[in-house]
């Protein structure tokens, strides 16, 4: 009797142990299978593009990774970012410099984002409905400023943002990388990656305990406006012109990653470092079908597949956390 | 003549006995009380009579013949309804749907719902009990103590033989309260059965024919309501002699800490004017709804009043937020400890340091170190049970949960605390806990605002007591000086009441 006890206890210890790793395990999955099937995989060349595709989305991911955590979704952040990147092309024609091309970037960025949160705030609408509406405002802004055509002649500030290397090391990936440790910390140990938890997790006792709950939520969107920006650069860059098709499916991607790495939808928790894995496990499958010759279109059912049962996983966790729950 | 009969039930959670050799019968017709601390097994009785989860051994029998509920649903089949503590209604739909809820079809004509039936049915339904509600409104619209009928109204719908109340009364106000003792005295004139679970021990005396006493998960004392004494339930129940429930508390009071004058917000609160004074307990009694908690509201920031003014410790001062509040020396441990309090997928550490790490970072990262020992500390200080700080806080009793809720408070070093029915759904144990600090907090010089429904509480605990009806003041007691019918008087508006000046 105590043995079998002892045994049930422990299935649901490392079913728990394998949920809350699940990205990382994938990781490695993928990995070994890759090896195992292909011998393109381990080639230097194929894994730095793998590197520099996730740099991309991993920057973006940290960004989302406190939108998620504060219990909020954004539709609108693929063409807010394809929007972007057609105004970094625009300026580009100018004499401005880079740095300010930049910065005036990162503001749109910043300020489209915000405005989908302080439209939520105000007139207390769910997130969904206001980016989907915004979605569409930022695709036709964009079919607007580019007449919809692409934009090439792109300046060289933004063309090393997407293709440059320091030492051997592509400078997007180390851009991700600097993104993923900073977002991180802010993450886990600053007062307002606390914040963020708190409101995703419980907005009422989050605004009683003093906590900002409205200001916090545009701080985040913020956040992610910037980091949208940065990607919108980093994407252009990378093919040296700005596309106006560019970031389509790029929310998929993200939430998908976000929520495979562990923070959960509907907030509350969250990690950063987890989308890091939550990136590379999308990355790998597209990598992977690629290198395996499957069609892009099976691609796209296997990438929806795969959300699907980070999502089932999600919510199988928390089923199993209440089942914990009910024990004690 | 026995209706129900439980036999050497036992439940395990695993390594945990929630329940140990548990038997009791229930008679046709009369209310059986469960008593005993958070915890003690009542709640996993309760579910396995609702067929929620088996029982690892023992028998029952349901009108001489074996019972074995397969769920919830199955139970309800069978004759078993019960009134849930935690509200299960769809705040969306009408009164009439949700009392109905899931038997519509009973409802339809040529297979098309018609509401008017449902509505019709309904209140006949409410005119029987005399409940005092609108089939046509929207639940969503109503109070938690309306929402509690509602769900009580279901409850009886089914027409069960028997009914499991958890709690019935912890959201209902006086008024309502006595609605529901005429529906339980009606239900049992029928031949329906009561198994009744109240933390409330007054309600025990005034209702059940019977109580069975849970400690620790056996079934410990069983005996009749007559010949019982409070002393002896609560002795029972806590398994250890509880001298005095509310300690006395002596205190000479320094300087006023907080002032109100004429304090009002629109349609809720009006002329609201007091003092209170370091070491003091000022007490808040009144009916559900009287605006006690609006009151507390406005001083703290959380729905700022917006007429007259608040000085603290002589200085007037502005709360438009909850941190302004705490920035000012004010705390609350709010009423609703699920929607306003409990982060529910935060730790214990995270739970308590809530309102309070942004003070501890330095240069924009948390000082965890501070967090982890200043944490450490008010679990000592606050005797909360726990595996320690970094467990999730659904592994905490409600007892120990509203524990964190104080701490919470405390962290922040308020000069004022306001504690909104500190001692809903607690056990008895942690009840005179919290009671031993907001005495030994007096102590320090701090001023506490106590707001409680149960007026023994709020009258042994208070050195003061304001009686809020209405969104006003209309009494002042000093400790000791009115009785408790008086002061219920005064809540429901009955007696002339003087007008009290701050």
């Amino acid at each position: 009797m105590q043995q079998k006890r002892k045994k049930k206890w422990s299935k649901d210890t490392v079913l728990i142990f394998f949920l809350k790793n699940r990205a990382f395990l994938l990781v490695i999955l993928f990995f070994i299978m890759l090896m195992l099937t292909t011998d393109t995989f381990l080639t230097g060349s194929n894994l730095m593009s793998l590197a520099r595709q996730i740099a991309a989305n991993g920057i973006i991911g940290v960004g989302y990774t406190f939108l998620l955590a504060s219990d909020s979704v954004d539709l609108s952040a693929g063409y807010m970012m394809c929007m972007i990147g057609i105004i970094s092309g625009l300026l580009s024609q100018t004499a401005l410099p880079f740095p300010l091309i930049l910065i005036i970037c990162i503001a749109v960025g910043m300020f489209c984002s915000s405005m989908n949160a302080v439209i939520e705030n105000k007139f207390n609408l769910p997130p969904f409905l206001v980016t989907l509406a915004m979605q569409q405002i930022f695709r036709g802004t964009l079919m607007l400023l580019s007449n919809g055509s692409p934009i090439s002649n792109l300046n060289e500030g933004i063309i090393f943002m997407g293709q440059g290397y320091i030492g051997p090391i592509p400078f997007s990936v180390l851009l991700m990388v600097v993104f993923i440790v900073i977002g991180q910390i802010i993450f886990s140990r600053t007062q307002f990656g606390r914040n963020v938890i708190a409101v995703g997790g419980n907005p009422e006792a989050a605004r009683v305990s003093g906590i900002n709950v409205e200001r916090t939520r545009v701080y985040v969107s913020a956040l992610l406006g910037f980091t949208i920006a940065i990607m919108a650069v980093v994407s252009c860059g990378r093919v040296a012109s700005a596309q106006t098709t560019l970031g389509g499916d790029t929310v998929m991607d993200i939430i998908a990653a976000v929520v495979i790495g562990g923070t959960p939808m509907g907030g509350g928790s969250g990690t950063v470092g987890g989308t890091l894995f939550g990136c590379l496990v999308i990355g790998l499958i597209s990598n992977g079908l690629n290198l395996l010759k499957v069609s892009s279109y099976w691609q796209m059912v296997s990438k929806g597949v795969i959300i699907l049962v980070a999502v089932v996983l999600d919510v199988y966790s928390e089923r199993i956390y209440e089942r914990m729950r009910n024990k004690e | 003549m026995k209706i129900l009969e439980v036999k050497g039930i036992s439940k395990n959670f695993y390594q945990t006995h929630a329940l140990t050799d548990v038997s009791f019968e229930l008679n046709k017709g009369e209310v059986l009380a469960l008593a005993g601390e958070n915890g003690a097994g009542k709640s996993t009785m309760m579910n396995i009579l609702l067929g929620s989860f088996p029982p690892t051994k023992g028998t029952m029998t349901l009108n001489g013949k074996p019972y074995e509920p397969k769920s919830p649903s199955d139970a309800l089949q069978k004759g078993i309804s019960m009134i849930h503590q935690e509200l299960c209604l769809v705040p969306s739909m009408t009164v009439a749907d949700n009392v109905w809820i899931g038997r519509c079809r009973q409802f339809a004509k040529g297979g098309i719902y018609m509401p008017s039936l449902c509505e019709e049915r309904t209140q006949k339904l409410f005119d029987d009990y005399e409940m005092d509600l609108n089939p046509r409104e929207t639940v969503k619209n109503l109070s938690t103590a309306q929402m509690q009928m509602v769900e009580i109204a279901r409850a009886i719908s089914y027409g069960s033989q028997i009914v499991i109340m958890d709690e019935p009364t912890s959201a209902l106000s006086d008024k309502e309260v006595k609605v529901l003792y005429k529906i339980i005295r009606r239900l049992t004139k029928e031949g329906v059965s009561v198994l009744f679970i109240s933390h409330k021990l007054e309600e025990v005396f005034e209702l059940a024919d019977r109580v069975t006493i849970f400690r620790d998960g056996h079934m410990v004392e069983e005996c009749n309501v007559e010949g019982l004494t409070m002393e002896g339930l609560i002795n029972g129940i806590a398994g250890r002699k509880v001298e005095n429930l509310y300690p006395k508390l002596s205190m000479e009071p320094g300087n006023v800490l907080l002032e109100v004058k004429n304090l009002g917000r629109d349609g809720v609160f009006e002329d609201v004017s007091f003092q209170v004074r370091a070491g003091e307990i000022l007490g808040f009694a009144g009916l559900v709804g009287a605006g006690r908690t609006e009151i507390m509201q406005g001083i703290y920031g959380i729905a700022p009043a917006n007429r007259g003014e608040i000085y603290v410790e002589g200085e007037k001062v502005e709360n438009r937020s909850p941190r302004q509040g705490l920035n000012h020396g004010i705390a609350m441990v709010t009423e609703d400890r699920l929607r306003q309090g409990v982060v529910k997928k935060m730790n214990v550490q995270m739970n308590m340091t809530l309102a309070y790490f942004y003070k501890i970072c330095k240069g924009g990262l948390i000082n965890t170190n501070k967090e982890d020992k200043d944490t450490d500390e008010m679990v000592k200080e606050l005797h909360v049970k726990t595996a320690g700080s970094k467990m999730p806080i659904w592994s905490l009793s409600g007892g120990n949960q509203q524990k964190v809720m104080i701490g919470r408070a405390l962290m922040t070093a308020p000069k004022v605390l306001i504690m909104d029915e500190p001692t809903r759904g607690v056990d008895v144990g942690a009840k005179s806990e919290i009671y031993g600090y907001c005495n030994k907090l007096a102590g320090q010089g701090m001023a506490i605002l106590l707001i409680s429904s149960d007026l023994p509480e709020v009258m042994g605990m208070s050195d003061r007591v304001l009686v809020v009806r209405k969104g006003r003041i209309v009494a002042e007691h000093k400790r000791g000086e009115a009785t408790a019918e008086e002061i219920m008087g005064e809540m429901f508006g009955l007696m002339n009441t003087k007008e009290t000046e701050g």
